[in-house]
């Protein structure tokens, strides 16, 4: 008869590689391989475990992957079939008394993912992909994702074991005392990701000893009612033994309190030894474990514990931060999107990354807390588009996203994609729709808007939208899509042409939040389409939306009106307690209000001796004053002083003023360009510092902007001087100069394509195939990756394409240059400029 | 266990990190009638102080647990593990390394990072305002020093109540101290899982504002026996040098 204890706790084993170097493994020796050519001594290992009372043992595989093992002269299947063969002879060798499992075990990679590191997300699932089928043939219970600290890198991992494999998928991530994972992992994250992806159970392992994890423990209980594991460390390395602290008996002693918290599966990390483990199963014996009796759980087939599943905190996340869906209202961003946009059009077609990061960065200083993410422009490629753009916004914000496309092909990659748990916006009531995309929906464990409208018909009232929603619901229902992780949109429509159709909606809202007790979302804008004065119809339907049961607005959160009239709602519905985001939001306010009054104080008061009239002309001339010909002269000295002295707002002051009466092209060649110039030449005699002439050529851009954004509203000709691609070579992560050449070119009126950092010679080569461009810019900034940029230039003149090649970089020499082919060497971003010029000079 | 701090940064390094395009001897002069300039300094030191986390591991070995393979060439390759040899914990190649920890009766191996949340804020930083950006950037670069610096004092304080001293510090990358010590000084510290730092396969640690380093302990305070512009590897086209000036000085 087995004990209480027994029934309901499962132990794994301790460490497994402070066992090995006990028993004669050397340093930088792989214990992988160690343990094919000493099968004994692993096995050996394994049955102390055993003996000491596991129930499932971690095969000696944790750092087998084919990076690690590159050039090892060893076949990854191969060393880990011959692991996972000694653990299952161990385990097989005590049958008839209990079943013992054999976890094929698996760590990082070892090298950070993208966007901080270079291991990409195919990489590492490609990785992932042949551990998890070498241990699955060899005869693996289960794999277990352990030390992980990167959210990416485990959903690589998961993705990889459930779409290759059968096996049960357990995951512990590595946190330190400040509550996450070296690479920000937030543990609440964590949980909501991974129960989403349907993995088996979830938790934590190393760092730290078991007291210290409580906090991180408790945070993923919160958020999921999958079986937690925990396996802590001993403590921590002693610096000069390298050797552990704890005692076994301390370390089950702190191990207590873990039963209470409904943790069963539990076991140690480094410096533990069979020893902790037969402690553990003492401790435990003597330890009330009735609260995990009322469990009903099986880590083994990833059944959860219904029963407490009401209690659960839902929401969406990235991997270092949660927007909680607890029916506050949350604010959902909608600028990244292209429809009605020229702007984000053209962003979208050059994949100008940098545009749209800005764009999220804005929302998110906003206070957005999700945003909407939609690609859709016509003949693009909008799976490989929604990739590139998840990828960019997630590399610069920690916003949860929404997926929005009415594509199952986009949505998948998006969510694919999204380091975290997302939104899919959306499916409309056509049953035909739902089962196309709710399907990817469940797989990924997202959210999802259903969309109160069918394909016959925009519904004509509250009624008919409520009888949309509820076919939705069926369809969620059906596809096991928890109703907390429906969100019905009600359908704002404009109100200047379908006038009775806004109290509809509200309607609408206010049944389905109060009866069918899911989220709700709304378009807002839309309502206000063709009115003066938008903001006002806008903000007023949104607080009457917001009090019928709107949670989830999606707005334009750079709309101030708009944020304020969140914010105020908030307050008045005991959603911002004590009005403390209230408060701190509006302190300030009046303060500010005279925006226009302080930017020409500024501008008037930092005149300087060196550009005599430059501030008063600045300060005198407004858009309707009747120019001379001398006014004019001093309009030109005016933005050229401002360019000079990095002042963006009055730049593009400056340019709204000249737009109106000079081309395009003679801003940029009489005005900007000149002015740049100046501030180069300064440099040049070190009267100012590189800080400095990026600030001049970002308040150069301000007025490029202007102008671009012009153009594109006007679908004019384009004013760019030629195109040239920027690119951090292979193998180099240092891309800050190779940036600041980016925002000095691009000033000066160049396209830049900028290919970003570690970009392989061959992609280099494809884009300046695909866009036929003359000038090549690479960057190197270690020695170490100097042999990619000669490799790169190789490349290309193998392929007989006729660009030239400009190189620089911190250890690139003007003798180098020549000798790995380059066509112009350039120490600093002004000599790029010189390349460029001379490149593009017949034009 | 030693955990370096990083309370502000040094100022006159970051004016030189920051004319190292132009190394002008006026620089000061110039920088200091520059108020925005020292502000936006200010406001990028802040930043730094702010986001960086600072983890640091180390080890204390005998050096009996130590290879020391002066007949190695930087050019002949990849460092060997230790498997060839017993009971050793790390194999060093170079004449270098040698110099250094000769006489010593132990090495102190330490990495530290700033950590991935300043890292992410440097990406951030590029997307919103390049300017700022590089600032920042360089005042990364300075905590690094700043915090190895904290480290070096901090135990230098701890072995001197032993009558033990600490010989200067040295990392792989610098003179014939192949850079490709990287890996196994990482593995020895068990650094990307004590402190996340790891390594891309073209040897450069992510986070990129990270550090390694290796010391001699010995029994009597001695000169420091190596550094200076023969062992740096940006030697040939240095603007400091070219200026006369020496960035260590």
């Amino acid at each position: 008869m087995m004990t209480s204890a027994d029934k309901r706790i499962i132990y794994l084993d301790g460490a497994m590689g402070t066992m090995l170097q006990r028993s004669g493994l050397k340093m930088g020796e792989k214990p992988e391989v160690f343990g094919m050519q000493h099968p004994e001594v692993v096995r050996d290992i394994h049955l102390r475990y055993i003996n000491a009372g596991s129930d499932v043992i971690y095969a000696n595989t944790f750092g087998v992957n084919s990076h690690k093992y590159e050039g090892s002269g060893y076949d990854v299947s191969e060393v880990i079939t011959a692991n996972i063969k000694t653990a299952k002879a161990a385990a097989d060798s005590v049958s008839g008394m209990k079943k013992i499992r054999v976890a094929l075990d698996v760590g990082p990679i070892g090298e950070l993912m993208e966007p901080l590191g270079t291991l990409s997300f195919d990489d590492a699932y490609d990785c992932f992909r042949q551990i998890v089928t070498a241990g699955e043939k060899a005869g693996a219970d289960l794999v277990i994702f352990e030390t992980m600290t990167d959210l990416a890198e485990v959903r690589a991992a998961v993705l990889a074991a459930k779409e290759n494999s059968s096996l049960p998928v357990w995951v512990t991530m590595t946190f330190e005392k400040t509550g996450r994972t070296f690479a920000g992992t937030d543990p609440a994250a964590m949980a909501l990701t991974l129960d989403a992806l349907g993995v088996d159970a979830v938790g934590v392992n190393c760092s730290l000893g078991p007291v210290d994890l409580v906090p991180m423990v408790r945070s993923i209980r919160e958020r999921t009612a999958l079986p937690v594991i925990v396996k802590p460390n001993a403590g921590l390395p002693d610096p000069r033994t390298g050797a552990y602290a704890m005692t076994p008996q301390n370390f089950a002693r702190q191990m207590a309190v873990y039963p209470e918290m409904g943790v069963y599966i539990m076991g140690g990390c480094c410096g533990t030894q069979p020893s902790f483990i037969q402690a553990l199963g003492e401790a435990m014996s003597a330890a009330d474990l009735s609260v995990i009796e009322s469990g009903n759980t099986d880590s083994f087939s990833g059944v959860s514990d219904n029963s407490t599943e009401s209690s659960l905190r839902n929401g969406v996340c990235s991997a270092g931060r949660v927007t909680d869906l607890d029916g506050f209202v949350r604010v959902i961003g909608e600028r990244i999107n292209p429809t009605g946009k020229k702007r984000f059009q053209q962003a979208l077609r050059e994949h100008d990354m940098n545009y749209i990061m800005k764009c999220a960065i804005d929302q998110a200083e906003a206070g957005a807390d999700i945003l909407d993410i939609n690609v859709g422009l016509p003949g693009a490629d909008e799976p490989s588009l929604m990739t590139e753009v998840v990828r960019a916004v997630q590399s610069v914000t920690d916003l949860p996203l929404q997926i929005d496309s009415s594509t199952p092909a986009a949505i998948e990659a998006g969510l694919r994609a999204v380091n975290g748990r997302a939104i899919v916006n959306s499916v409309s009531a056509d049953e035909e729709k739902c089962r196309q995309i709710l399907p990817i929906v469940k797989k990924y464990g997202a959210c999802v808007i259903g969309l109160a409208l069918k394909k016959s018909g925009m519904p004509k009232n509250a009624q008919e939208r409520i009888e949309n929603a509820k076919m939705i619901l069926k369809m969620t229902d059906e596809y096991g899509i928890p109703r907390e992780d429906v969100i019905i949109d009600c359908l704002a429509l404009t109100v200047s042409a379908q006038q009775d159709q806004a109290m509809e909606t509200l309607r609408a809202v206010e049944y389905v939040s109060r009866n069918l007790k899911v989220h709700c979302t709304l378009g807002v804008s839309n309502i206000s389409f063709g009115l003066p004065m938008r903001k006002m119809a806008t903000v007023s339907f949104l607080t009457q939306a917001m009090y019928c049961g709107l949670d989830l607005p999606i707005v334009n959160p750079n709309q101030l009106e708009i944020m304020d009239s969140i914010a105020s709602y908030r307050a008045l519905s005991c959603q911002d307690p004590s009005c403390s985001a209230y408060i701190a939001r509006f302190a300030d306010r009046p303060k500010e209000t005279p925006v226009q009054a302080g930017v020409s104080q500024a501008s008037s008061g930092t005149g300087s001796s060196d550009n005599p009239g430059a501030g008063s002309a600045s300060g005198a001339s407004s858009p309707n004053a009747p120019e001379s010909d001398s006014d004019k002269r001093q309009e030109d000295s005016a933005i050229q002083n401002a360019v000079i002295r990095g002042l963006p707002d009055e730049v593009r002051r400056q340019t709204q003023i000249l737009i109106e009466c000079k081309s395009a092209m003679d801003i940029i060649e009489q005005d900007l360009i000149p002015a740049l110039d100046k501030v180069g030449e300064r440099y040049e005699k070190q009267f100012i510092f590189l800080p400095q002439l990026i600030n001049a050529a970002n308040a150069a851009s301000a007025g490029f902007d202007l102008i671009k954004n012009r153009i594109a509203k006007a679908d004019g000709v384009s004013v760019s001087k030629g195109t040239i691609i920027l690119a951090t070579v292979e193998g180099d992560i240092h891309d800050i100069g190779k940036n600041i050449v980016k925002v000095v070119l691009e000033n000066y009126g160049y396209t830049v394509i900028d290919l970003g950092r570690d970009v392989p010679p061959d992609k280099v080569l494809k884009t300046a195939q695909e866009h036929n461009v003359k000038l090549i810019g690479l960057s190197a900034l270690m020695t170490t990756t100097l042999p990619s940029m000669e490799k790169t230039i190789k490349v290309l003149r193998e392929a007989g394409h006729p660009c030239k090649v400009v190189v620089g970089g911190a250890v690139v020499t003007k003798e180098y240059a020549a000798q790995i082919g380059a066509d112009f060497y350039a120490k600093d971003a002004r000599e790029t400029v010189e390349a460029a010029r001379a490149v593009f000079t017949d034009r | 266990m030693i955990n370096p701090e990083i309370t502000q940064l040094n100022r006159d390094e970051i004016y030189r990190y920051l004319g190292l395009q132009s190394g002008s001897p006026l620089m000061h002069e110039e920088m200091g009638n520059d108020l925005r300039l020292d502000e936006q300094i200010s406001r990028c030191e802040q930043t730094v102080l702010e986001t960086a986390r600072i983890r640091c591991v180390y080890r204390i070995l005998p050096l009996s647990a130590i290879v020391l393979d002066a007949g190695y060439s930087p050019a002949a390759g990849n460092v060997s593990d230790s498997r060839s040899y017993k009971s050793v914990s790390i194999v060093l190649h170079g004449k270098d390394i040698a110099r250094l920890l000769d006489g010593c009766s132990e090495a102190v191996f330490m990495a530290l990072t700033l950590g991935a949340e300043l890292e992410r804020v440097l990406m951030k930083q590029e997307v919103t305002d390049m300017s700022d950006a590089l600032v920042l950037d360089i005042c990364a670069s300075a905590a690094v020093e700043a915090a190895a610096d904290d480290f070096e004092r901090k135990l230098s304080a701890e072995l001197k109540s032993e009558d033990k001293y600490l010989t200067n510090r040295f990392s792989p990358g610098y003179g014939d101290f192949a850079l490709s010590h990287q890996r196994p000084v990482l593995e020895l510290l068990n650094a990307s899982r004590a402190a996340g730092i790891t390594l891309t396969p073209s040897q450069l640690m992510v986070p990129r504002k990270s550090v390694t380093a290796v010391m001699g302990i010995c029994s009597d305070v001695r000169e420091k026996v190596l550094g200076g512009c023969g062992m740096c590897p940006l030697k040939s086209r240095c603007s400091y040098r070219s200026h006369n000036l020496r960035c260590y000085e």
